[in-house]
């Protein structure tokens, strides 16, 4: 008989329920203001993390299918954050004006429902689902204001990869049941030396996981859509996929590592070659973009480059696992903080350069001094200049690699940090130059109302806190994941 | 039964699928080949679960199915879309956002 809590499905029912309560209070008749929906979503995120908060500490399953360990409790917690986050940022964004309507808040949160359940999934059919979940919802949000150029395009991209790499993701989760008879992570392992099973399936499928996943986390080779994804999509869009979609993505991955540490030798070298490609191939093609999402994008795939450097190292007798793992939940962490930052300050300025284009930035860090600091301090962080969280994220994850004894990957990884440094510098330069021409005055933020630049800047700001905090108290944070 | 059998057709269904993806441009082809590709997913799924005697496999391809369905919902409205909007059904044609390498010298 399995445990059961029913503290793990409060949350997550909250928010799926909530999301189909705020699709009915849309449809109200005599509703006609579409902020009061957007309130009501963000009271539901908010209870959805009391209720998160409230649990108590100790692990806690539910019927096997979800586990609300300490792990996942701050990932949900971050999870919540993002949503309300994208919510406050979609609220008057620029390219979304009067397209927030119920149907928007209710993506958010069946997205975030996903995302609880793909982070704590501890069977594969509850990551499945959790994962599909996301991307459905993700898929339609993108696709938002369909007239915005590059919008459709960008969804389709989206829509073409996370159901392929859903199939092969699936497809890798049935072989794995084949090879050893158990849908449940904790189980497969003990499973495996039976009469009846298949230890090569199980590998294969693992293998094929590790594919949908490197999919989803837009890990070179597997990166080529997330640039026209991030170009196409709306920043609060943009700013959700990576600070919320791939990091529940990362944290089941880190799950499945946890629990299948036995098998990871065999899938090392996959992951080893994703790593140098991802590091490598990431910040060179960054190197020479002239658009700053894209330029994030490709930053992004170099990110999950250092992050999966942690997961070469896992195995079933080393004592480092714990460490290892817990250095790539804190380079998830400080990694969506940083790009918070860096989306909200992009979706801020949407009205004055709506292509994101680098050049179009010119000056803005001189006009708007207060962004611009924020925006620097994530750009730093996003670099590895220390005291921010993303030069602690780095040092712990190449320091585990090296104690796992990683010496060739760890050279390679800094060597491409290194080099990663010219086009972060790039953004800055660009940023606090001398401003090249006038904004007009309907654009300019500094003129609109409060309404306008409230969300946005409550996010900001407290995204750039939390990257220097994740920074300066890493070792408190170390110890809490 | 033999298992590997099965698994064996189930994957060339996959496969059939992957290719079908790859190599038509037309966007409600690749729909198809999507549909094919989580098709071979369920067969493989309903084998493994009669092959372990236990209700598992089946409860996993009802899920694939429903989710198979909701996919097939959200792609089929963004094919329209595209075909209202930018009045394009092929895949290749939509080519709006692609790397537009800087120029040497315009670097800053």
């Amino acid at each position: 008989m399995p445990s059961t809590d029913f503290y793990p499905v409060i949350a997550p029912a909250l928010t799926g329920i909530g999301g189909l309560l705020v699709l009915l209070i849309g449809v109200w008749p005599r509703l006609k203001d579409a902020a009061l929906v957007a309130f009501y979503a963000s009271i539901v995120l908010l209870l959805g993390a009391m209720a998160v908060l409230l649990a108590p500490h100790e692990a806690a399953g539910f019927e096997r299918f979800i586990s609300l360990d300490p792990v996942n409790r701050h990932g949900w917690l971050l999870f919540t954050a993002g949503g309300l986050a994208t919510l406050l940022l979609a609220w008057r964004d620029r390219q979304l004006l009067g397209e927030v309507d119920e149907q928007f808040c209710s993506l958010v949160l069946f997205a975030v429902t996903g995302t609880y359940l793909l982070s704590a999934a501890t069977n594969l059919l509850a990551a499945f689902i959790g994962m599909e979940l996301t991307a459905l919802s993700v898929m339609a949000m993108i696709a938002w204001q369909p007239q915005r150029k590059g919008a459709i395009e960008a969804a389709i991209k989206y829509a073409i990869t996370a159901t392929v790499s859903g199939s092969i993701m699936l497809f890798g989760i049935v072989l794995m049941y084949a090879g050893s008879g158990s849908l449940y992570l904790d189980a497969i392992p003990g499973n495996l030396g039976g009469e009846r099973t298949n230890e090569t399936l199980v590998i294969v499928g693992l293998a094929m996981v590790l594919v949908g996943i490197a999919f989803e986390l837009a890990v070179a080779p597997f990166h080529c859509w997330l640039a026209d994804v991030f170009q196409g999509s709306s920043s609060p869009v943009t700013a959700f996929i990576a600070s919320v979609g791939k990091i529940a993505m990362l944290l089941f991955l880190l799950n499945l590592a946890d629990q299948l540490s036995g098998l990871w030798p065999a899938i090392h070298g996959v992951i080893i070659g994703m790593v140098v490609l991802s590091v490598v191939w990431g910040n060179l093609a960054a190197l020479r973009q002239s658009n700053l999402k894209r330029m994030l994008a490709y930053s992004s795939v170099a990110h999950f480059g250092y992050v999966l450097l942690a997961l070469t190292a896992i195995s079933g007798d080393a004592d480092g696992n714990a460490d290892l793992l817990q250095a790539a939940a804190y380079y998830g962490l400080s990694y969506a903080v940083m790009n918070m930052v860096s989306f909200a300050v992009i979706g801020l300025l949407s009205g004055i350069n709506p292509s994101a284009d680098l050049e179009g930035y010119r000056g803005m860090g001189r006009r708007y001094p207060l962004l611009g600091v924020a925006l620097a301090i994530a750009v730093l962080s996003l670099a590895g200049i220390p005291p921010t969280a993303g030069f602690f994220g780095k040092l712990f994850v190449f320091t585990q690699a090296l104690n796992q004894g990683q010496l060739g990957l760890v050279i390679i990884a800094s060597l491409a940090a290194a080099s990663s440094l010219f086009y972060y510098l790039r953004i800055l330069v660009v940023f606090f130059s001398v401003p090249s021409n006038e904004v007009s005055e309907e654009a300019d933020i500094a003129l609109q109302g409060d309404a306008v630049v409230m969300g946005p800047t409550l996010v900001i700001s407290l995204s750039t806190a939390a990257v220097l905090l994740i920074g300066l108290c890493a070792g408190t944070v170390l110890t809490f994941i | 039964m033999n298992l590997l059998a099965v698994l064996f057709v189930s994957f060339l269904l996959f496969a059939i699928g992957l290719a079908v993806i790859l190599v038509r441009r037309q966007l409600l082809f690749v729909l198809m080949g999507i549909e094919v590709m989580t098709n071979g997913a369920v067969l493989a799924a309903v084998a493994a679960g009669q092959y372990w005697h236990s209700a598992d496999g089946q409860v996993l391809s009802l899920f694939m199915m429903l989710v198979a369905g909701s996919e097939l919902a959200i792609t089929l409205l963004l094919a329209m879309l595209s075909y209202r909007y930018l009045k394009v059904s092929r895949i290749d044609q939509m080519n709006q956002l692609q790397d537009k390498l800087d120029k040497e010298g315009q670097l800053l």
